[in-house]
């Protein structure tokens, strides 16, 4: 699943990779974007299928699924801002993949981190300084929510996707303990935050909507990945403590420091997502203000093949689509929830080697 | 007393989901296997169950029906791990995330309710009295008015201890889990024995869920479970994928989960607080298990014991 020459996966899967893949012509496209193409056309085929059998209007449906994003200023900006989300908790996922390590716990981070934002933001300088402050503070908050389960894996090879699910759990119940107990909105019923002030907002890219300049940090970001990755020794280490713990070690790469160091960044990216999150879109830290990013981060990280080019396209892909069933589920019969179907299908789809592929 | 029988009571409750799911999930673990979307088939069997039995009036096909479910659910796991050879462990998290969605559209669009499907007049699996036992003075308080599937539980978990140790089948699974080559050379075929050992683990997975809505009210919402498939995951694998282990790895987190339900009830200004001991416990006897194992490991450089744990491959 992480990189298609890695040799140890052809002979698990006890078939030659890709004999139908011998023609010449065939090379040129990097597999896993045919795959990932593929799957994500499979994909939406099967969701046409459901709208299809459910919908009492299907045509409607359709149309608000796969275009409703483009109808207006507003979706189309809200596409970009969830967009902007899911880019970063799919470059968490994906710093931590590439590193052989499932760090399934980024919605957790993701919600401290949040809230860090909100509360840090709350209590500093207005603008920028505020600004400045809150997203470090949920990166760090982000970062420390990971430290424990990454701390046992690296010391004690503890199962890292368990813990750092079962922290998504207790992240859930502290929030909403810190919430109730201290920072909670007193002049209002929801459990949230009180309303942040406007000069804490991200600056706005269009008017109206929610798009706004985390975009770009986001952006930034990903080519800063990319350059880690690609172009640096300590990327590519990682890369290969992941990969091959044992075969690092003999080369003189800690494999420890670098899976911790993995995790860390990880936690990082996904609290940071918080952090844009409610400074960018919901602007208070409200209980459920993230409709399960970081689980939808782990499918786009899938998508985009877990490199920062890839992620940025598929986040764009991921979240017109969300945005798309918001409209469907206004104007039709059609819940939500179908977005949560396709993500399954395509994490089953992505990740298949049938056919030797990646 | 009747305090501790009260809490044993309690415990008891909070034993029955965990102690069947990880009693099936310890053959997929055993076959190298691991179901990690025990959560998923728990959370389709909990909903067809409570259709089911509202349907039929009788909470007992209920049940059989979320046997039926579960397992079928597990179904779509084994086929994306052994037909489109997908990483097992991200097809199991893929699984657990479509089961959400799946129970999501069917609860939204299928039955019409926004979030909780509470159906009007359903019949719960009996009550079982404590009879004879009634006048011990903390059992009868304990094991009085238990919901029979405890006792289904119970058996279940015997069952498969039976199956597990002293079977044919069992043999094979423990063979293909520990050696595949070896299961190979004397013609056992591992895909088979796994694939009906994930299923086993999903039909298992069955009663858990089933229980989860039908024995105190028959309502379902999509976050029922509330990781209740993933603590018996984590069962599974305290318990080193026995028999006795899971029995007490259950039984400690059925005291957690029971701790903080009864510190919920005693009004303090920390409930939410409390509400994620189950979690905590879980992440503090893995990491307990995990140090003593590395520091067994000191001393051990063969490489054969037997790992239940799941190492992500790659």
């Amino acid at each position: 699943m992480t990189q298609p020459a890695a040799p140890v996966e052809a002979t698990t899967t006890g078939r030659k990779p890709g004999d139908w893949l011998r023609a010449p012509g065939w090379r040129l496209l990097p597999m896993g974007l045919l795959q990932s193409i593929v799957a994500v056309v499979i994909g939406i085929v099967i969701c046409l299928v459901i709208i299809f059998l459910i919908a009492d209007d299907p045509l409607t449906a359709f149309r608000a699924f796969v275009l409703g994003t483009f109808s207006t200023t507003y979706a189309f900006g809200s596409m970009l801002a969830v967009a902007t989300v899911l880019v970063l908790t799919a470059l968490a996922a994906a710093v931590s993949f590439r590193a052989g390590a499932f760090n399934i716990g980024t919605e957790g981070q993701l919600v401290l981190g949040g809230l860090a934002a909100a509360v840090v933001a709350q209590n500093t300088g207005m603008g920028g300084i505020g600004q400045a402050a809150a997203l470090i503070a949920s990166a760090l908050v982000g970062a420390l929510w990971v430290a424990i389960p990454a701390w046992l894996r690296v010391r004690y090879r503890t199962n890292e996707i368990l813990t750092t699910l079962m922290f998504n759990y207790i992240a859930a119940d502290l929030a909403l303990f810190l919430v109730n107990a201290y920072f909670r909105d007193p002049t209002s019923g929801a459990v949230e935050t009180p309303p942040l002030d406007p000069t804490l907002w991200l600056p706005r890219l269009l008017r109206t909507s929610a798009a706004n300049v985390g975009l770009l940090l986001v952006i930034g970001l990903a080519m800063g990945l990319w350059l880690l990755f690609e172009r640096t020794r300590t990327g590519k280490r990682m890369e290969a403590a992941g990969l091959q713990p044992a075969f690092a070690e003999y080369l003189g790469i800690r494999s420890g420091s670098h899976l911790l160091l993995s995790l860390l960044g990880s936690g990082v990216l996904a609290g940071l997502a918080g952090g844009i999150a409610v400074l960018g879109i919901t602007h208070a830290y409200t209980t459920g203000f993230s409709p399960q990013y970081g689980f939808l981060g782990i499918t786009v990280a899938l998508i985009g093949r877990l490199k920062p080019f890839g992620i940025l396209l598929a986040a764009l892909l991921y979240s017109s689509l969300i945005t798309g069933a918001t409209v469907m589920q206004s104007a039709t019969d059609v819940p939500f929830s179908l977005v949560f179907i396709l993500q399954g299908v395509l994490i089953l789809l992505i990740t298949s080697r049938r056919g030797g592929v990646a | 007393m009747s305090a501790v029988g009260d809490f044993l009571f309690l415990v008891l409750t909070s034993l029955v989901p965990i102690l069947a799911t990880a009693a099936g999930g310890m053959f997929a673990d055993r076959a190298r296997a691991p179901n990690i979307a025990l959560d998923g088939c728990m959370l389709v069997a909990s909903l067809t169950a409570v259709v089911v039995g509202t349907v039929t009036g009788n909470p007992w096909l209920g049940l059989l029906a979320a046997i039926v479910a579960g397992a079928a659910y597990s179904a779509v796991l084994a086929f994306a791990a052994f037909a489109l050879h997908c990483d097992l462990i991200i097809a199991g998290i893929a699984a657990n995330l479509l089961a959400t969605g799946l129970t999501l559209l069917i609860v939204q669009h299928g039955l019409h309710s926004a979030g909780t499907y509470a159906p009007f007049g359903t019949a719960l699996i009996p009550r079982v009295p404590a009879g004879p036992l009634q006048d011990v003075p903390i059992l009868g308080r304990a094991v009085g008015g238990q919901s029979a599937l405890l006792y289904v539980a119970v058996i279940a978990t015997i069952v498969a201890a039976i199956v597990m140790n002293l079977t044919r089948f069992g043999a094979h699974i423990k063979a293909v889990g520990e050696s595949e080559e070896a299961a190979l050379a004397v013609g056992i075929r591992p895909v088979l024995i796994r694939t009906i050992a994930v299923l086993l683990s999903g039909a298992f997975a069955g009663i858990g869920g089933g229980y989860l809505s039908l024995s105190s009210v028959a309502t379902f919402n999509s976050d029922l479970t509330g990781g209740l498939g993933f603590i018996a995951f984590a069962a599974v694998i305290f318990g080193r994928a026995t028999p006795l282990g899971i029995t007490f790895a259950s039984l400690l987190f059925a005291v957690a989960t029971s701790v903080a339900i009864y510190l919920q009830g005693s009004g303090a200004n920390i409930q939410q607080l409390v509400q994620c001991l189950p979690y905590v416990v879980t992440v503090v006897a893995l990491a307990i298990q995990a140090v003593s194992r590395s520091r067994r490991q000191r001393f051990d450089v063969s490489d054969t014991n037997y790992v239940p744990a799941i190492i992500p491959r790659g």
